[in-house]
């Protein structure tokens, strides 16, 4: 009898810690949760916007004669544990260097598998045949522009163990600006991201 | 009470004397608690907008600080952008953090630099 009045007294403390943890919108600029050993969002941003500042203020981006660079995105390779789309980051990378007025970016290169990354540039050339369409509006044989710059890069992780049980986790996100006519790199830069935390937690 | 006096003036004179010169900026907004100190604030405003904040930890343990970054086109409107998100940063103890400003459009002319204490709720 005793054993079922503690039970009964037990029952809304379990279901309690059961309730589910409410739902919160978060501002990014006003984020206050707690971080992880893995990558999130939070470390990305940080990352390309130190990347950026790094290659606006290194001047690898002015053009000698005025106007701005045509670069295409090229390889961004993932060699760490975790399962990271790339194109996260550089996603916002390439928008903060549209926006600084420096860069424009082609989409119509081949560089993947996949093709390239928007397939109408070369679709609506394939219109210069068809009597239905007026032909003032369809792009002309050699109107596309080729890139002057690539931009390719590699994500890397390195665990360790430390001395007193806890675990540090490197990261690193390297980025090469390439100039296509010569194949020398303009600018490189290199951003580590290093976390500490406990040895039990799993990185990846 | 002119002794009482005299030890006054003494005491306020010391205490004055140990103050350390704080630099104000109104670009440059730290949070209360923070701990941190803005030592100076270098801006080449000739081209785009380009310059650094150096602060300052004038205590024993080191600081994380989290730096947000606003810019401001000249009418005064805010700019949407990547380098205006978060930095986590740590000022070491009795070291300098520098707060890195470049400007992420052409039209980007103003800023302003929030630091505050960086601790998870």
């Amino acid at each position: 009898m005793s054993k079922l009045k503690y039970l009964t007294l037990a029952l809304p403390f379990v279901l309690g810690a059961c309730a589910p943890m409410q739902t919160t919108l978060i501002d990014p600029r006003a984020d206050r949760s707690a971080i992880g050993m893995g990558l999130d969002s939070r470390d990305f941003d940080q990352a390309a916007s130190k990347v950026v500042k790094d290659m606006l203020r290194s001047g690898s981006l002015d053009k000698p004669q005025g106007g701005r660079y045509v670069v295409v995105m090229s390889r961004v390779s993932n060699d760490t544990m975790q399962r990271i789309d790339t194109d996260q980051l550089i996603k916002n990378i390439r928008v903060a260097l549209l926006n600084s007025g420096k860069v424009v970016f082609t989409t119509a290169i081949v560089n993947s598998a996949r093709g390239a990354e928007d397939n109408m540039s070369m679709q609506v050339r394939q219109l210069r045949s068809s009597q239905e369409f007026n032909q003032a509006n369809v792009a002309k044989q050699g109107q596309m522009v080729a890139p002057e710059l690539s931009l390719s890069g590699k994500f890397l992780q390195n665990n360790n163990r430390l001395g007193d049980g806890s675990q540090r986790v490197d990261y690193s996100f390297q980025l090469t600006l390439t100039d296509l006519r010569t194949g020398l790199a303009f600018w490189e830069g290199n951003e580590p991201i290093s976390k500490l935390g406990p040895g039990q937690t799993v990185a990846w | 009470m002119i002794r009482f006096f005299l030890v006054g003036v003494l005491i306020a004179c010391s205490g004055c004397g140990t103050a350390p010169t704080v630099e104000v900026d109104p670009r440059v907004l730290i949070a209360p608690n923070t701990n941190v100190i803005l030592d100076r604030i270098q801006v080449n405003a000739i081209g785009p907008v380009r310059g650094n904040i150096r602060l300052i930890n004038m205590t024993a343990t080191d600081l994380p600080i989290k730096q947000t970054t606003t810019w401001f086109n000249s009418i005064g409107q805010n700019i949407n952008t990547l380098l205006s998100r978060p930095e986590k940063m740590i000022v070491p103890r009795f070291g300098d953090a520098y707060v890195e400003l470049i400007a992420p459009t052409p039209d980007a002319v103003m800023f302003q630099v929030r630091v505050e204490a960086d601790s998870p709720d």
